[in-house]
């Protein structure tokens, strides 16, 4: 009675089942192609031939590079700037230019910061009678090629409380010029840094100045037993002009110059040093090299401030390397793997690149395309360290976007983590600090859980 | 005086039956009431809390909520409201709509869910008890574990494969967008469906079904009549189903409270906006009078369906009417 | 019955659903809560705020360098003394309705959110101004209650039209809540079934709109938020979890935005309540607390020392945050008289032993809770845990302080203004932390205008908050928002999200 109706629903059930779950399958890989190898593109040629392609392809050409000096290298690598110049030889030299541009970025945050300071200040409330802030703003403007402002600082400095700042201000004031020595320093201890400075320049060495810049080097108190300290206004410029004349001592030629760099090629390197040469922005080098035009990267920023048109060139760039990447990857050596991906060469070129981009575009008063180049340019993964893909560049050129855009407080989240690695660079953080406090007076103060 | 007759005797004892039932019915919408607000107010934290940090506004917003009542008071206050169509307004969800407006729509939704799991446990009950009546199946076995399974998990076991899946595949490249993926977002029928199935097997509706079939099935097949039939050549499927519609009944009104009760959880995990997920946010965002609506209705719904499936079933078993 | 439906039916559905259109060319977001009041006079969630900067508009806005811009004035005039300011209003601003905008409106607005019976949570936004009055249909005069220097920065409060209310003493149940009208560059279109929001950008709004719909949907797993930016059912994601960002990196079809917090995560402990108001005790179990443990399975971020953020200018690089040292603690717990018996410490018979509250929603909170519990415990702490949701939370917390120990975060503006948190007075110090040193410091802090004595002054605080171990700081978390690459043009505001919105364009 029931065999064989039930058997026939059985089978009847089987085969609805089955079809069904062979439709969702079909359904599913609707579409489906089969994995083809990536393409790497019509670029691939390009990218084969820089230093990141050819290192990979015969990594014997990196190690009789690198033994030279392995701590010097990896530490330029690292981007572990101050051991590497310690290092010495060629990477000690490019470490050397790495800092100088650092320590000229900062020293145009250090000045902008300043002046913005002093004059929010005065705008809120009026400077404190006769406090020495006059000279330090004065000497902070004078630093950064504005004569004119630092006399009218200095005329007021005159005025100062402390005796030692009135004097230092008499003896500066007419003076335009930071290239020639003072006469006396009548043991007036700003006169003495003052000279300090000029020395260093003169002979091509920092003398410790750096060491000392990791303190204040004035203090003051008000007549309501408030303390005030001042840093070091010059040491950024200093550090800057010093470490410029030192890395070009010893010019580094072929490999050695390229790698590790946003240049592609040997010619791209060669053409860019003589446009920065003719006068080009220092710490550009590489931002408008031919090759990566070649490969669709084209440096145009435009006439507006436009952070799309950033954005639209880094997308450029990975489009062009990931793919690339890929399809190397799977020719490569062991050895050639483990270099690639060990020390992430596209990803140091991709980093090296972008600084030089972004600070092309603070060069050309862009401050929202640097901002947005390097944040998409950042990794994420390690937020807010130094590292091979996160070099002290993108912190400083940070630093003065946000501040060039207004965003004191994000400006120094980027000090800070510069800071935290180069303790001279209290200063320039204490006095951004300053100018947040001042911009945030006034504002309704809240607070929120979560 | 003779007692009354027969017919009368019966027919007052159906009445007083279903008196009986109604007065339950208004008893357990009390109660259910009562229960929802004396819970809300044991809970720590109230409406007039998540607005106001200030204690001078706090105060202030609680007595214009009508919060310093003691529950009984409140709840009486409701009840009256609520048999006369008033539900109240609701406080922190959306503050000062009227509760009937805003459980209309999302009641609607869930309608729908309770009905078609309802149907769909029905009818797969009934199929799948006709199928493998009587023999110890593997597909029952299956059936019954899965049944045992928390709703949550299945849902979101579900909900998270298939997604994934789709997800995986689309990442490499192998298949392009379907439209029905991303379940929260976009209203397909694949969703409904998931949503109907997991709450029709989950609240185990669908396993109760098929062993009640089941019995029933045998006892029919055993019967003198179906034989009867068979031998003169009669269709047999009138005669069971109008048999199964009984004991039916009695599973799906049975089953109706766990229906409303699973709505709850299937429509978090599939985002489906009825009144199961709106009253988890009530409860949440401490909307008394909105969760007191929902309870009101649902309370209502699942009352309203025992009644119905009582009419029902006295209606359908001529036999009924005389047991009372 | 046919053996074939099944299959049958099974082709039905898919192609139907199949054929359903997919959607495009508006920008969806997601948000943890719908907002329950488009009201900005009752504004109570994040996710309010958020509608408000699409809808309404204030006198001042802030501009793309967070400077004071005006919006809704063309010119102003503040008196000599400071102690009034003339406004003259825009003339081509109208209602989303058509109705032109008007003085009668700012006055209006002033007035309701001055009206106690309002009961507005936003009073205190408008508390510094005596009286507004309408001189004119665009001009109004404002008095202030003491001389303002920078009033422009407090004007930032959202305007109401007045026509659609029938007195100043607004009511939340006011029909306007869920049809609200404002002069904004979005209009609320509609309340889509699934508690979705529609936005339409105005057509008559006074400069062009980039984005012509923006969808608001309610997606309450913050998992799933992420998930649905990955599939492209959603453009925006105003904040990543923390477990998210990994994957959101590498994707390019997706942007990640870093927001300036200015926030951090406490263990605070209840001070008026023993064991807790001997500091020993809680610098002990400061000293039980391995932090870089807690923070490393929730996401990355910078451990603190104290109530500042590290790159803060009030934060004191002086002071090294509390480490774990077993030795220490047991030491300070013995001087102030515990004994240690077995896996517990004791004194007069009581074991010490905490409840440590939590919030539910937050989450990454409950990982961090159970790390915690494992920490003191093994130092001998016995700890219970508990999580309120949001209500229990500000009934226990906030209002009755009744807690042993909480894990809680604060977010602070621009101003990091740590006054509620730490000063007596304070209406957030739930610890009812009082150190007469700190309230005069933060008392100085508040008024002071020159940089380097507040700097100073919040310096000293940051020291003695850190001895006196009231909390436990922990972290700041770093934070960002996510955006799909057919979002294009940009800028976020660090606060409200939407402030710049009109600039962002879509592919």
């Amino acid at each position: 009675m029931r065999s064989p109706r039930s058997s026939a629903a059985r089978t009847d059930a089987l085969r609805t089942g089955g079809a069904a779950l062979w439709l969702l399958l079909g359904v599913g890989c609707a579409g489906c192609n089969d994995g083809a190898a990536p393409d790497p593109g019509p670029d691939a040629a390009v990218l084969d031939a820089s230093w990141a392609g050819l290192l990979a392809r015969t990594p014997t050409h990196f190690t009789d590079l690198v033994d030279t000096n392995r701590i010097g290298w990896s530490a330029l690598h690292a981007n572990r700037l101050p051991a590497a110049r310690l290092a010495g030889g060629v990477p000690g030299a490019r470490a050397a230019g790495e800092l100088a541009e650092l320590y000229g970025d900062l020293a145009r945050v250090d000045s902008l910061a300043w002046q913005a300071m002093v004059e929010t200040w005065e705008s809120r409330s009026g400077l404190p009678e006769g406090s020495a802030v006059t000279w330090f703003v004065g000497l902070a403007a004078m630093e950064s090629g504005q004569s004119d402002l630092a006399q009218a600082w200095f005329a007021r400095a005159k005025d100062a409380t402390d005796p030692r700042v009135a004097q230092a201000a008499q003896v500066l004031a007419g003076r335009d010029t930071l290239d020639e020595p003072l006469a006396d320093t009548l043991g007036n201890p700003l006169l003495e840094r003052f000279d300090a400075h000029f020395e260093a320049r003169r002979s091509v060495q920092l003398m410790g100045l750096l060491e000392e810049g990791v303190r204040p080097i004035f203090e003051e108190t008000s007549a309501t037993g408030l303390q005030r300290s001042f840093f070091d206004p010059q040491l950024n410029w200093t550090a800057e002009a010093v470490l410029r004349s030192e890395a070009a001592q010893r010019s580094a030629e072929g490999l050695d110059a390229l790698i590790f760099s946003g240049c592609l090629t040997a010619e791209d390197l060669t053409q860019e040093t003589a446009r920065i040469a003719a006068g080009g922005r220092h710490g550009t080098l590489c931002a408008l090299a031919p090759s990566w035009a070649q490969l669709g990267v084209e440096p145009n920023l435009g006439e507006t401030d436009d952070a799309e048109q950033a954005r639209l060139i880094v997308r450029a760039l990975d489009a062009a390397v990931d793919p690339w990447r890929k399809a190397l990857g799977d020719s490569l050596t062991d050895d050639g793997a483990e270099l690639l991906d060990g020390l992430n060469l596209p990803g140091v070129l991709r980093s090296r690149y972008l600084l030089a981009l972004a600070r092309h575009a603070l060069a050309a008063d862009h401050p929202r395309q640097a901002l947005a180049i390097v944040q998409v340019a950042m990794d994420l993964e390690k937020p807010r360290q130094i590292g091979p893909l996160n070099p002290p560049g993108f912190y400083a050129v940070t630093a003065e976007a946000q501040l060039l855009t207004g965003h004191t407080r994000e400006a120094l989240d980027a000090l800070q983590v510069l800071a935290d690695a180069y303790p001279e660079l209290a200063g320039v953080d204490e006095v951004v600090g300053d100018l947040a406090i001042l911009q945030g007076l006034d504002r309704h103060g809240d607070s929120k859980e979560n | 005086m003779s007692a009354p007759p027969p017919d009368r005797r019966r027919q007052l004892a159906l009445l007083s039956a279903l008196g009986r039932r109604f007065g339950a019915f208004v008893l357990t919408l009390l109660g259910a009431a009562l229960l929802a607000q004396v819970l809300l107010w044991s809970a720590p934290g109230d409406a007039a809390d998540l607005l106001a940090g200030d204690p001078e506004l706090r105060a202030a917003l609680v007595v214009e909520m009508g919060l310093d009542r003691p529950p009984h008071v409140a709840w009486w206050a409701f009840v009256t409201h609520a048999l006369g169509g008033d539900l109240g307004r609701s406080l922190t969800y959306r503050p000062g709509m009227a509760v009937l407006e805003l459980v209309q729509p999302a009641a609607l939704r869930s309608l729908v869910l309770v009905v078609g799991a309802l149907v769909v446990s029905l009818l797969v009950g009934t199929a799948l008890a006709y199928v493998t009546a009587g023999r110890r199946s593997l597909g029952r076995r299956l059936l019954q574990a899965v049944s045992i399974a928390p709703v949550f998990l299945m849902a979101w076991v579900l909900v998270v494969g298939l997604n994934e899946w789709a997800f995986e595949l689309m990442l490499q490249d192998r298949i392009v967008r379907p439209s029905w993926f991303a379940l929260p977002d976009q209203e397909s029928l694949l969703k409904w469906a998931l949503a109907i199935g997991v709450l029709a097997v989950g609240s185990s509706a669908v396993t109760e079904v098929h062993s009640a079939c089941e019995d029933e099935l045998k006892a029919i097949r055993r019967s003198g009549y179906v034989d009867a039939a068979r031998a003169r050549g009669a269709r047999l499927w009138p005669h069971v189903l109008w048999n199964l519609v009984p004991p039916l009944t009695t599973i799906a009104s049975s089953r109706a409270a766990f229906f409303v009760g699973g709505l709850v959880v299937v429509e978090k995990v599939l985002h489906l906006n009825g009144v199961g997920a709106m009253l988890w946010q009530a409860c949440r965002l401490r909307d008394v009078p909105l969760a007191l609506g929902i309870t009101f209705v649902a309370a209502a719904v699942v009352c309203g369906a025992r009644l119905l499936a009582d009419v029902l079933r006295v209606t359908v078993d001529p036999r009924l009417r005389t047991q009372t | 019955m046919s053996t074939h439906a099944g299959p049958r039916l099974l082709i039905l559905a898919l192609a139907v659903s199949f054929a359903l259109p997919a959607t495009g060319g508006s920008l969806r977001y997601a948000e943890d809560q719908a907002p329950g009041i488009v009201n900005p006079v009752f504004t109570t969630t994040m996710s309010e705020a958020r509608v408000n900067e699409l809808i309404f508009d204030g006198l001042y806005t802030d501009n793309q360098e967070l400077a004071s811009e005006p919006a809704l004035v063309s010119s102003t005039t503040v008196d000599d003394d400071r102690s009034g300011m003339t406004l003259n209003l825009r003339s081509d601003v109208y209602w989303h309705d058509g109705t032109p905008f008007t003085a009668d409106d700012v006055v209006f607005t002033v007035d309701a959110m001055k009206n106690e019976e309002s009961l507005s949570t936003e009073a205190g936004r408008v508390s510094w101004i005596d009286a507004a009055e309408a001189l004119d249909s665009a001009t109004v005069r404002l008095t202030f209650v003491q001389p303002e220097l920078r009033p422009e920065d407090k004007l930032y409060f959202k305007i109401l039209p007045k026509h659609k209310f029938e007195g100043t003493a607004l009511k939340r149940s006011d029909p306007f809540r869920s049809r609200p009208l404002g002069t904004g560059p979005y209009k609320l279109d509609r309340y889509n079934d699934d508690n979705s929001i529609t936005f339409t950008a105005y057509e008559d709004f006074r400069s062009s709109t980039g984005i012509s719909e923006l969808v608001m949907r309610e997606v309450s797993d913050k998992n799933y938020q992420a998930k649905l930016l990955l599939y492209e059912s959603l453009e925006a994601l105003v904040r990543v979890l923390p477990r998210d960002l990994a994957v959101l990196q590498n994707n390019r079809k997706v942007e990640l935005y870093p927001y300036q917090t200015n926030s951090w995560w406490y263990v605070g402990f209840n001070q008026v309540r023993a064991p807790f108001d001997d500091p020993a005790v809680r610098q002990a179990i400061s000293s039980l607390v391995d932090i870089d443990a807690l923070l490393a399975p929730i996401g990355t971020g910078e451990v603190l020392s104290g109530p500042f953020v590290k790159s803060s200018p009030y934060y004191n690089h002086k002071v090294e945050p509390w480490t774990y040292d077993d030795m220490q603690a047991s030491s300070l717990l013995e001087t102030a008289g515990w004994v240690r018996e077995a896996d517990t410490w004791t004194k007069d018979g009581e074991v010490l032993t905490l409840v440590l509250t939590a919030h539910q929603s937050v989450e990454s909170s409950q990982e961090v809770v159970i790390n915690l519990q494992s920490q003191l415990e093994a130092g001998g702490v016995k700890v219970d845990v508990e999580f309120l949701d949001e209500a229990a939370w500000k009934a226990r917390i906030w209002r009755e302080r009744n807690f042993d120990v909480i894990l809680s975060q604060w977010s602070f503006d621009r101003n990091e203004d740590v006054y509620e948190q730490l000063h007596s007075n304070g209406s957030r110090n739930f610890g009812s932390y009082a150190n007469e040193s700190v309230d005069e410091l933060l008392d100085r802090a508040r008024t002071t205008t020159d940089p380097y004595e507040k700097k100073a002054a919040l310096r000293k605080v940051h020291e003695l908050a850190h001895d006196d171990a009231p909390m436990v700081f922990l972290w700041t978390l770093d934070s960002y928002a996510a955006l799909s690459t057919k979002v294009s043009n940009v800028v976020i505001h660090p606060f409200y999200f939407f402030t710049y919105v009109r600039e962002w364009r879509m592919k």
